[in-house]
């Protein structure tokens, strides 16, 4: 039997990486648009959202 | 020591929430002790204060079989142990930190209650196995019924656990060879019997207790292969896990080093810059956890590495987020470097335009939502000004203009200036709008 994922190590690990990528982005100088954020956040979030769901859905 | 998790809080004796009470009973010690200690530990950094809320929070009291936690977040009841003492960690550093302006002493008084506890009370208690702590006999009710075989089987392990106990509580206690020579004397004294029996022979017993089914009424359930699998499963789940934490705090370590080296070369490497190294690491160690099993506690330091990154970079100075929150300074130096404006949401943006001479009409915006705008104006250059405040006060060069809803500044440049007209629009939400010449 195929084992299933771990949900939340999934969507934890995700976000945590991005957010690494975009601190490290800031740390060494780049600009982060708030005009690009407030449009990309929601959306990496629902993104990460459907993927837990796709994770966790219940197999036969 | 019974464990902390057993412990209950006192209904009986209560002065606040009867934590007090209930530890003193658990460590068997004076009620009053433990009062002074969490009144000490308060002063010392106000880890008394947290240390209490968290026991009276997380401890359920005698009459009670939740917490007040649980009661209130049912969520909660699926916390495990080592996130609840996280979060309690996590408490007392916020509160030390919070309240270090008000207590008097610092954590010192704090690790002296701690080394007093230790040395005084934790090393000296009685453990598990002390033989000068005898256990209660076990009480058996009596089956009112007719007999059958299982009462039958029952009576039967009843009184082999009473024969047990019965030779476990007549071993001899260790005696100076004197007194044990006066014991043997005097039970083989000429005319007088020996009452005591002497205990049941070890190897009888513990073949005895070695038998799974004494009586026959069990039979032996067929091994589980599906069962066995699955925990097989398991066992292998958490050592790939333990592995994989391990491999993780290893690259951890390497990368950390590998920034320090960075950094004493002459990088530029901040705080930041650690903790979104550490972050990165984290997270691709949970996403390779998601497969092969997470590492104990990795969650919780994931969530609070994240924080404590997002925290410093949102405190550092210059913060690269526009229109985020922070503290801001711009310097421009020539035309060609300037945008068309800048914008704060939250905190202080200082802008210096004194270098700024432009060769053609030119306009500059400045905004805050809610803070602080400075800006330093050119001198000797055509300057119109265009300032408004929602609600808050306008100083221009150190004097106070104006304060209340709805300010606005205007100045024109003067009519013998000569050369093109640099238009400067400022506008902050709430706050203060100071311009300097």
């Amino acid at each position: 039997m195929k084992r299933r994922p771990d949900t939340v190590s999934l969507v934890l690990g995700l976000l945590a990486t991005l957010l690494a990528i975009g601190g490290l982005w800031l740390s060494f100088g780049g600009r982060l648009e708030w005009s690009t954020l407030r449009i990309a956040a929601p959306l990496t979030l629902v993104l990460i959202g459907i993927i837990g769901l796709a994770a966790s859905r219940p197999r036969s | 020591m019974s464990s902390i998790w057993t412990v209950r809080r006192s209904v009986t004796d209560r002065k606040v929430s009867g934590l007090s009470a209930g530890l003193a009973r658990a460590w068997d010690v004076d009620p009053m002790l433990v009062r002074v200690g969490f009144a000490v530990l308060a002063l010392s950094g106000g880890i008394g204060l947290v240390l209490y809320a968290a026991g009276w929070l997380m401890l359920p009291a005698e009459d009670k079989d939740q917490s007040q936690l649980e009661e209130w977040i049912p969520q909660t009841r699926t916390w495990s142990r080592e996130v609840k003492i996280g979060v309690v960690v996590a408490a007392c550093i916020i509160g030390a930190l919070a309240l270090s302006w008000l207590v008097p002493f610092s954590f010192s008084a704090a690790l002296v209650v701690a080394a007093v506890w230790y040395f005084g009370y934790y090393r000296n208690r009685r453990r598990p196995g002390d033989r000068s702590e005898q256990p209660p006999r076990l009480q058996f009710a009596e089956f009112p019924g007719e007999p059958t075989a299982f009462t039958e089987a029952a009576k039967a392990w009843q009184q082999r656990i009473a024969e047990y106990q019965e030779a476990v509580l007549r071993k001899p206690t260790p005696r100076t060879p004197t007194a044990a020579a006066a014991a043997a004397a005097a039970t083989t004294a000429p005319g007088l019997s020996t009452p005591t029996p002497e205990p049941p022979d070890d190897l009888a017993r513990e073949a005895f207790l070695a038998h799974p089914d004494p009586v026959g009424l069990y039979s032996e359930p067929e091994p589980d292969n599906a069962m066995e699998q699955l925990a097989a499963q398991t066992r292998l789940r958490r050592r790939s896990a333990r592995r994989l934490g391990l491999a993780s705090v290893i690259v951890l370590g390497l990368t950390m080093t590998g920034l320090g080296v960075a950094s004493v070369l002459g990088a530029p490497i901040t705080v930041g810059v650690y903790l979104s190294a550490a972050l990165l690491i984290f997270g691709l160690t949970l996403l390779i956890g998601a497969r092969i099993g997470r590492p104990r506690g990795l969650a919780f330091g994931t969530v609070v590495v994240a924080l404590a990154m997002i925290v410093t970079l949102f405190a550092q100075n210059n913060t690269a987020v526009a229109g985020g929150v922070g503290i801001r300074h711009l310097h421009y130096t020539s035309v060609a470097g300037l945008p068309a404006g800048d914008h704060l949401r939250v905190g202080q943006l200082t802008v210096d335009l004194r270098q700024v001479n432009p060769d053609r009409p030119r306009s500059y915006t400045a905004s805050v939502g809610t803070g602080r705008l400075v800006v330093d104006l050119p001198a000797g250059v055509p300057t119109r000004l265009n300032g408004s405040v929602g609600n808050g006060m306008i100083i221009s060069d150190g004097r106070q203009l104006s304060s209340g809803p709805d300010l606005s500044l205007r100045e024109q440049p003067p009519a013998t200036a000569v050369g093109p007209v640099f238009t400067v629009n400022l506008k902050v939400g709430n706050g203060q709008l100071e311009v300097r010449r």
